[in-house]
């Protein structure tokens, strides 16, 4: 989403907002405005990938936003959370869920990923 | 000042969209003590979203004439004594036993910001609403494919923006507000697909003609896509979503007969946002941990809660209301709402209920029922999918594993689970359930098994069981 140049703001004029507040998403500081989610904050200045996914590591973000998927749980302070069902505050520090390399795959299970493991 | 770990009421009432809202305040003004408990920031349910509480609205934004009467239910809650929990995660229940002084009292467990509570109540009504239905196709795990209903709670809700391009595509009678949203929020909206056909649309008008409000809502939105220069396109959808790390370009096109794609009419647009949803499913979870009688409806959205003329279920002292009793929008969900707390008030004074409220709730569900037989999930449209496409999203089941599964363990929601983990992530199957047989048979079943309830209901923390305040 970053072009580089301006900065992304996907927020709205219309509305007006108390004084904005950081937090870090992997490090790096963003604005969140008080009453925000989590996930609105990240997504409004274009940081999409919450999570990496569970087995293949790819990336994944919000699908529902209303705390049913589960797609956009990542770590606050340390603790696994749903991004959009928790309200920003001042100084979280919040990193993506999962692992880039992927994570567990279960013993013994196979899982077929390619088009000839199809059954049927 | 923390909030006490067990609090207790007459009726505990899961949800503040517009059924629990309603139906809280009709036992308000009997005297009954209510506590609504509901997941999300503010109440209002999706429907009746509002903005955080510190942001003020400088322009007002246009809205539906359905929304005036969530103005109203939320500005009367606010003033009600009804005690109003928010950001509660509900993850076990047990319902109420009996009546009278040998009564045993129900019981509401929820996580609230990291605390575990109790709500200790006489009578339980649920209204926990519903989700959007999804249907896999390629690229759809892409950052930047979201929901209908996730892009109205952006919007709506928080005053975001989804993305800058956008195309709307899915079944059903959240795509107009959708479109609505999006143009709204100055969202480029540069296709809006209805999967139905244009022939079963008309099928829909005598439905929409029985409801004198559901008409204007239709045409309030009608006219707002013919100003934006929008027109909803019949009998097409999302074939596929591309991009790297995120939605670039999305492939549009025809669909055949039976839903299938029409890959001849296959074309490519650039976008950065891909809105999508099949309709709704009924949050029925809590409801059958209670022990309540399911009933499948496909019109109403799949497995719902049997409910009777006032909303009782098959277990004495737990009611339903609105989108669990089967789909049907806010309209239905107040008479639902309404129809529960007359019957509980008559109860109170041994009194008869009045029947306007059982007839006015049977009319509403006999309008939506006749909308929304307009729109299905077309067998064809589970041809989208490739083998590779992922099915379960927080186990990464792809369309060949879940046919894998179904091979070797049958086709049915267990044998599937059993054999990939479809359904057994965090989302605990919300969102592939109604896929992962009509994946497996190649969309010759619409119908999906019940799925087993599990505790917790939602995922919390361990600490938030351990510490569960006792029965």
């Amino acid at each position: 989403m970053k072009n580089g140049k301006d900065p992304v703001d996907l927020r709205l004029r219309g509305v007006d907002r108390a004084a904005a507040f950081t937090i870090t998403f992997e490090g790096a500081p963003v604005n969140a405005r008080p009453g925000e989610s989590v996930a609105m904050a990240l997504w409004s200045c274009g940081a999409t990938t919450l999570r990496n996914s569970s087995r293949d590591g790819a990336p994944r973000s919000i699908l529902c936003n209303m705390g049913i998927c589960y797609e956009c749980v990542l770590r606050i302070d340390g603790v696994p959370v749903r991004a959009c069902m928790t309200e920003a505050k001042e100084g979280m520090v919040v990193e993506r869920g999962g692992s880039k390399e992927g994570g567990w795959k279960p013993e013994g299970a196979k899982v077929p990923t390619d088009s000839n493991g199809g059954g049927a | 000042m923390s909030a006490p770990a067990v609090i207790e009421a007459d009726v505990g009432i899961v949800g503040a969209g517009p059924g629990g809202m309603a139906c809280a305040l009709r036992l308000a003004e009997a005297g009954l003590s209510v506590v609504v408990l509901d997941e999300g920031m503010r109440p209002g349910g999706q429907i009746y979203r509002q903005l955080p509480a510190s942001f003020a609205e400088v322009e007002h934004p246009a809205e539906p004439p359905s929304h005036r009467r969530g103005h109203e239910l939320l500005r009367d809650l606010a003033q009600a004594n009804v005690g109003v929990e928010a950001r509660a995660t509900v993850w076990d229940a047990m319902a109420p036993v009996g009546d009278g002084p040998t009564a045993v009292k129900g019981k509401l467990w929820f996580e609230q910001d990291g605390a575990s509570r109790m709500l200790r109540c006489s009578k339980i009504v649920l209204a926990p609403g519903a989700y959007d239905r999804c249907v896999p196709f390629p690229g759809w795990t892409l950052p930047g494919v979201i929901t209908l209903g996730a892009a109205q709670v952006m919007v709506r809700g928080f005053a975001v923006a989804p993305g800058t391009r956008a195309v709307v595509a899915g079944s059903g009678p959240l795509l107009l507000p959708t479109v609505t949203a999006m143009v709204a929020a100055g969202v480029e909206v540069v296709a809006a697909l209805e999967a139905a056909p244009r022939a079963a649309m008309l099928r829909a008008i005598p439905g929409v003609l029985r409801s004198g409000a559901r008409f204007r809502e239709a045409m309030w939105y009608a006219r707002r896509l013919w100003r934006a220069g929008i027109k909803l396109q019949f009998g097409q959808a999302v074939f596929a979503v591309e991009g790297d790390g995120r939605v670039e370009r999305a492939v549009i096109g025809k669909l055949g007969k039976n839903g299938e794609p029409l890959r001849a009419t296959a074309r490519t647009v650039a976008v950065d946002v891909v809105c999508t949803g099949f309709g709704l499913v009924p949050s029925i979870e809590i409801g059958q941990r209670l022990g309540c009688k399911t009933v499948w409806n496909e019109t109403g959205g799949g497995h719902c809660v049997e409910a009777g003329e006032f909303g009782e279920t098959s277990v004495q002292n737990v009611f339903v209301a609105g989108e669990i009793a089967g789909i049907g929008g806010s309209e239905v969900a107040i008479a639902d709402g309404e129809a529960v707390a007359g019957l509980l008030r008559a109860r109170l004074r041994a009194e008869p209920v009045a029947n306007a409220l059982r007839t006015r709730r049977r009319s509403t569900r006999a309008a939506a029922t006749a909308m929304l037989r307009a729109f299905h999930v077309r067998p064809g449209l589970f041809e989208l999918a490739e083998p590779d496409t992922v099915v379960c999203r927080c186990e990464d089941v792809t369309v060949s594993g879940v046919k894998a599964a179904a091979a070797v363990h049958g086709p049915t929601l267990r044998g599937i689970k059993m054999g990939c983990r479809a359904g057994m992530g965090p989302c605990q199957g919300r969102i592939c359930t109604p896929n992962v047989q009509c994946v497996a048979s190649g969309g010759r079943s619409a119908e999906w098994d019940l799925p087993n309830v599990q505790v917790p209901l939602k995922p919390v923390a361990t600490s938030t069981i351990l510490d569960a305040p006792k029965a």
